[in-house]
């Protein structure tokens, strides 16, 4: 119950932070009609909702989940850099592959930021629980 | 603060450098704004010799983009630039850690600074580490002084106000400032690097040399079996090469005859049996010197068995370039024919330290220590090298065939030699690939001349002598 309500919240935090990038990035592009863009931020939320709630369930929570014996910091310090390079090289293959196109660099770094401070969210511990590991 | 300030400005100068910029001049400019940000902010770290070396690896590779701009002189200098920064937080790791450590710090140093900031920080300490009034004061008082001034000499002085005016900040958008931004998180990666801790430590931990103590226990009958295996397996790989060597070196001799397809087949398959051959060699001598029997009293026989097959796998290498030489000479240097001399180097290298593996008893991680330390060294001296312009040359002047196709598709690293071949040798090129080559020369030097400072490579500099 604790870890889906891990989940939930981080890809809650996760979507907002997407979308106001994703926002931004679309402001930024001239081509885009202003008017449009705050529907834009209201329907990616819900899909970078789901997207996000996906991704932390199968990427995320079985490394949370299976380590029981590492507190959650130990966790984050083992598995965070594997995972950050692992989804660095996955996005940079699909920007090369689609010849640095601008849409998809945009789509690709909002997704490895968004990525790298679900992490952040996710493992975030508050100094009770800290001290009480130490203490262990 | 210092640090502040410092990345602060050198993101700005990023986005000067590369807002809607192509590679140039500007990438030599960042490469010395990195290593002076790194300086500034770890001084301590760059007295040693090990930094320096990597800086100026760094700085040479980077050099080497501006002078040829190619795919394969960017692609060095960003791998320098992550073996600099994986050797700034550990000097005793090896490269292949450094490398790790280094991509890893580029990517997501601040991520993990921001997780620990996060952990450490109580509420208290966060209110007082965000002082908004000390910030305001800072930045917004100075800026609103100076912009009076500046309209009070407007005003007064008709030639200040002229030059004041000439200034055109225009450029300053949402998109500038979201690359901006991108530098920002880019430098400030690079500003604080970080270790994979479970890798670097496991590395410290490991030596070069196998450890007996470590190595479980075996019955002497079972080394003397593990012995007699090894021994009648390398005896029989032994005869198999020696035989193969043996028909090839009889092929060879009809080689120089034969058609460019067959020739083709010849060295491609010669690479694919030598690939795995040395694959199988290496793992073969890895999993009988993986413990026990580098101490065994009566294992000379295997370790000279070993040695021959290292031996003549050497051979094979040797024959294997022999046939791509010929390649070459017949239909000039390619890529892929330049790709196929690294690789037998590489291999010559693999086999070398394998040997010295078996016969100074070290460990797996030696190989693989030793041998990425030797492709990087290879890889570096590789960007020095203009590669465009070496295959064009060689096969203008020296192949006997030459794919002038081949040559126009390369990047505009030749398009001197190319427009010089074409304008001596008209009977050698049909009128479609002397229009190709003319209009690939007419679109460099026009692209050349609308260049701007940030995008200048050393050919502008050639063409304006």
């Amino acid at each position: 119950m604790k870890t889906l309500s891990r989940t939930i919240v981080t890809a809650a935090k996760a979507a907002l932070l997407a979308s106001f990038l994703l926002s931004l990035a679309i402001r930024a592009l001239e081509s885009v009609n202003f008017n449009s863009v705050p529907l834009i931020f209201i329907l990616s939320i819900i899909i970078t909702f789901i997207i996000s709630f996906i991704m932390i369930l199968f990427t995320i929570v079985p490394i949370y989940e299976l380590t029981p014996k590492l507190t959650v910091i130990q966790k984050f310090n083992k598995y965070f850099p594997l995972y950050a390079i692992v989804f660095f090289l996955a996005c940079t293959y699909i920007i090369w592959n689609q010849n640095f196109d601008a849409i998809t660099n945009i789509i690709f770094i909002i997704a490895y930021i968004t990525a790298m401070q679900s992490w952040v969210w996710f493992f975030k511990e508050n100094k009770k629980n800290i001290e009480k590991n130490e203490n262990n | 603060m210092l640090k502040k300030i410092t990345l602060f400005i050198s993101s700005f100068l990023f986005s000067i450098l590369f807002y809607g910029k192509n590679i140039g001049l500007n990438y030599l400019l960042f490469s010395i704004l990195v290593i002076l940000l790194l300086a500034t902010l770890q001084p301590k770290k760059f007295k040693t010799k090990k930094i320096l070396i990597r800086t100026l690896y760094y700085l040479a590779a980077s050099t080497f983009v501006f002078i040829y701009n190619s795919s394969l002189s960017i692609f060095v200098s960003i791998v320098s630039l992550f073996a600099l920064l994986g050797a700034l937080p550990t000097f005793k790791a090896s490269l292949y850690v450094e490398f790790l450590n280094g991509c890893y710090t580029a990517i997501a140093s601040s991520f993990t600074n921001y997780y620990h900031h996060m952990l450490e920080e109580t509420e208290a300490v966060k209110k007082k580490n965000i002082n908004y009034s000390y910030w305001i004061k800072t930045i917004g008082i100075p800026i609103l002084i100076v912009g009076i001034f500046i309209l009070l000499y407007s005003n007064a002085n008709p030639n200040f106000n002229r030059i004041v005016s000439t200034i055109d900040l225009s450029f300053i958008n949402l998109k500038w400032v979201l690359f901006t931004l991108l530098g920002y998180f880019i430098l400030l990666n690079f500003s604080d690097p970080q270790t994979i801790q479970p890798l670097t430590q496991m590395d410290s931990e490991t030596e070069n040399q196998l450890d007996k103590s470590t190595i479980p226990m075996q019955s002497s009958t079972s080394l003397l079996q593990e012995n007699q295996l090894g021994i009648i397996l390398l005896i029989s790989l032994n005869l198999l090469i020696g035989f193969f060597l043996t028909t090839d070196l009889f092929y060879l001799r009809s080689l120089i005859d034969v058609a460019a397809s067959d020739l083709s087949k010849s060295v491609h398959e010669g690479i694919y049996a030598l690939i795995t051959s040395l694959i199988f060699a290496i793992i073969i001598i890895l999993y009988f010197f993986r413990g026990n029997l580098n101490y065994y009293k009566k294992n000379q026989h295997l370790k000279t068995l070993a040695t021959i097959w290292i031996l003549l796998n050497v051979v094979l290498v040797v024959i294997t370039a022999y046939k791509n030489y010929l390649y070459v000479t017949h239909y000039g240097f390619t890529y892929k024919r330049i790709g196929v001399f690294i690789y037998l180097f590489l291999s010559s290298v693999g086999l070398i330290t394998t040997y010295i593996k078996v016969h100074a008893r070290y460990n797996l991680w030696y190989l693989l220590r030793k041998n990425i330390h030797i492709a990087f060294m290879i890889l570096v001296f590789s960007s020095v090298v203009n590669w465009d312009q070496l295959i064009t040359k060689y096969n203008i002047n020296h192949a006997q065939i030459t794919d002038i196709d081949y040559l126009i598709n390369l990047s505009n690293n030749n398009v001197v030699e190319l427009k010089e071949y074409v304008e001596n040798n008209k009977r050698k090129t049909t009128k479609q690939q002397a229009e190709r080559i003319t209009k690939k020369y007419l679109a460099y030097t026009q692209q050349l001349n609308v260049n701007s400072w940030q995008e200048f490579t050393y050919d502008n500099l050639k063409i304006k002598k």
